[in-house]
């Protein structure tokens, strides 16, 4: 194994234990090449997009229709998992900048712990439809036999009131969420199956340019 | 979940989804409206169960086979879906996943289809304390047979509301049982000591065939009255026996034996009649029964090839 491929490793294993993990440095193409090595399924978030999306903040009449800029413009982002329109969600999700910026990344980590019965029962029970495009399909925002978390307000609409009291959980962890501040060259990984993420407010830097890689992992490192 | 149309899971939870909105207590729906979502809650839990098998059992025929290529996954496509109709559905579950009740699911279906169609204002005249658990009890048997728990189609928290509505059909099913035998063994004494009012006496006398006319039959001593006049019936052949039986070097005669379900019992001599798998359980008769068939039972009985 090359020390990139380690750096890759020790990064992901870092991001599952502890939510999310960051290092210097912000090649993605590189790790988007030791994630096949890996055996790692790289996720476009629209069918037939780049393998690497690079993300700008867009006022809602920029941005593609089908969007969670749609919505917010360049505010700040609901707390979200990315790729929650896929039938099965990557995994972990890679997000890069090349410079500084004033605009945080906020991050809240989901525990079922501490979470009142009736509450968790609906997290494993209330169902919302998923759309994307002309497809749909319902799901949960928590997934038993994976153990994962898929949550966008942006593509899932609660169906019955149990999504709705989830909808409306999940939604509210917006003021616990730790903010991620881009210092420098960086890249940060997030275990996508756990945390929720958004882009804080882009209003005074909506230029900011970001890059943002996901994957799948193999069921066996999964 | 995939995209097929014919997906067991996308069905599972499709019923589960319809099956919250049934459920949930905040949300102020009235009984109609629940038993609405419910109903159709069944027809999904029906058609998963069936899918889960093969999605063939739930895709409707049609002349150029579109359906049934999408659902043997030969053919990818977006093809509108059809599906066989509720009546099929519950046929085929009644055959294949037992003892699910065709009549009592077909019930169901026709009180929704008068509330949505008809001009009905109530789903049902039952209350709905005498309807969920004749519902729960069609819709349990499916969920058994997709080897899930009634906690993963609508959770822990509302589980235990499902398993009293259980319990009470259990209830209901025994009270059932015993207010019927009590009937008949009481009608037949009246009418022994010409105590039976003149009324009931016009209508019933004892000898009357209350048969179901079943394929098979067989029978039995009734509960009630102890008759042995009493007949078991089924619709199905579960197995088949032959007994070769040599009267001659050429003389082979063979007889032949079915096991069939026991569907309906009636009994003519007290006029006790029990309709349905739970019932005949409950009153302690055998849930099959061993009778003798026709050459038309065993099968391929025109096919076979032989060497001589």
């Amino acid at each position: 194994m090359s020390n990139r491929a380690y750096t890759l490793d020790q990064l992901v294993k870092t991001a599952r234990e502890k939510g999310w993990a960051s290092i210097e440095g912000a090649n993605l193409d590189l790790f988007r090449h030791q994630a096949g090595w890996l055996g790692w399924t790289v996720v476009p978030s629209r069918k037939d997009g780049p393998p690497i999306d690079a993300l700008k903040a867009k006022t809602g009449e920029d941005a593609p229709k089908r969007s969670l800029s749609a919505i917010t413009g360049t505010g700040q982002q609901p707390l979200h998992t990315d790729g929650a329109h896929h039938l099965s969600p990557p995994d972990l999700v890679f997000l890069a900048v090349e410079e500084p910026s004033t605009v945080p990344t906020l991050l809240w980590r989901f525990s079922p712990l501490g979470l009142n019965f009736g509450l968790t029962q609906d997290l494993w029970n209330g169902l919302f439809t998923v759309r994307s495009g002309s497809d749909s399909f319902l799901a949960p925002a928590f997934d038993t036999s994976t153990g994962s978390l898929r949550f966008d307000p942006g593509c899932m609409t609660p169906s019955d009131s149990r999504a709705r009291r989830v909808a409306e959980h999940l939604l509210s962890k917006a003021d616990e969420a730790v903010r991620h501040e881009w210092v420098g060259s960086t890249m940060l990984a997030i275990d996508n199956r756990t945390v929720l993420h958004g882009r804080g407010s882009a209003d005074d830097e909506p230029d900011r340019p970001m890059h943002r890689m996901a994957v799948r992992l193999p069921k066996a490192v999964s | 979940m995939n995209g097929s149309p014919y997906d067991y899971e996308a069905l599972w939870l499709k019923a589960k989804l319809f099956l919250n909105r049934a459920t949930e207590e905040d949300d102020g729906r009235p009984f109609d409206e629940q038993a609405l979502w419910a109903s159709l809650a069944l027809e999904l839990l029906a058609k998963a169960a069936l899918a889960r098998v093969s999605p063939l059992l739930v895709a409707e025929p049609t002349e150029d086979g579109t359906n049934l290529l999408i659902a043997s996954g030969l053919v990818e496509g977006d093809a509108r879906f059809t599906s066989v109709r509720a009546k099929t559905l519950y046929s085929r579950c009644h055959k294949a996943f037992k003892p699910f009740s065709e009549s009592e699911a077909t019930k169901i279906t026709n009180a929704r289809n008068d509330y949505l169609h008809g001009s009905a204002a109530g789903f049902t005249s039952l209350p709905p304390s005498a309807w969920w658990p004749r519902f729960w009890t069609l819709a349990v048997i499916l969920v058994n047979a997709m080897e899930r728990d009634i906690a993963d189609l609508v959770g822990h928290d509302r589980s235990h509301t499902v398993e009293h509505h259980l319990k009470q059909n259990q209830k209901n099913i025994e009270h059932r049982v015993e207010m019927l035998i009590a009937r008949a063994k009481q009608r037949l004494n009246q009418y022994k000591s010409g105590s039976l009012p003149a009324k009931v006496a016009t209508d019933w006398s004892p000898g009357q065939d209350l048969s179901a006319g079943l394929r098979y039959r067989d029978p039995h001593p009734c509960p009630a009255c102890g008759s042995w006049a009493g007949i078991l019936e089924g619709d199905e052949s579960l197995a088949v026996d032959l007994q070769h039986i040599q009267f001659g070097d050429d003389d082979i005669e063979t007889i032949v034996y079915v096991t069939a379900p026991s569907e309906y019992f009636s009994c003519p001599s007290c006029s006790l009649a029990l309709d349905g798998y739970q019932l005949i359980e409950q009153a302690g008769l055998p849930s099959t029964f061993f009778t003798q068939g026709t050459d038309e039972d065993i099968p391929d009985y025109d096919s076979h090839y032989g060497n001589d």
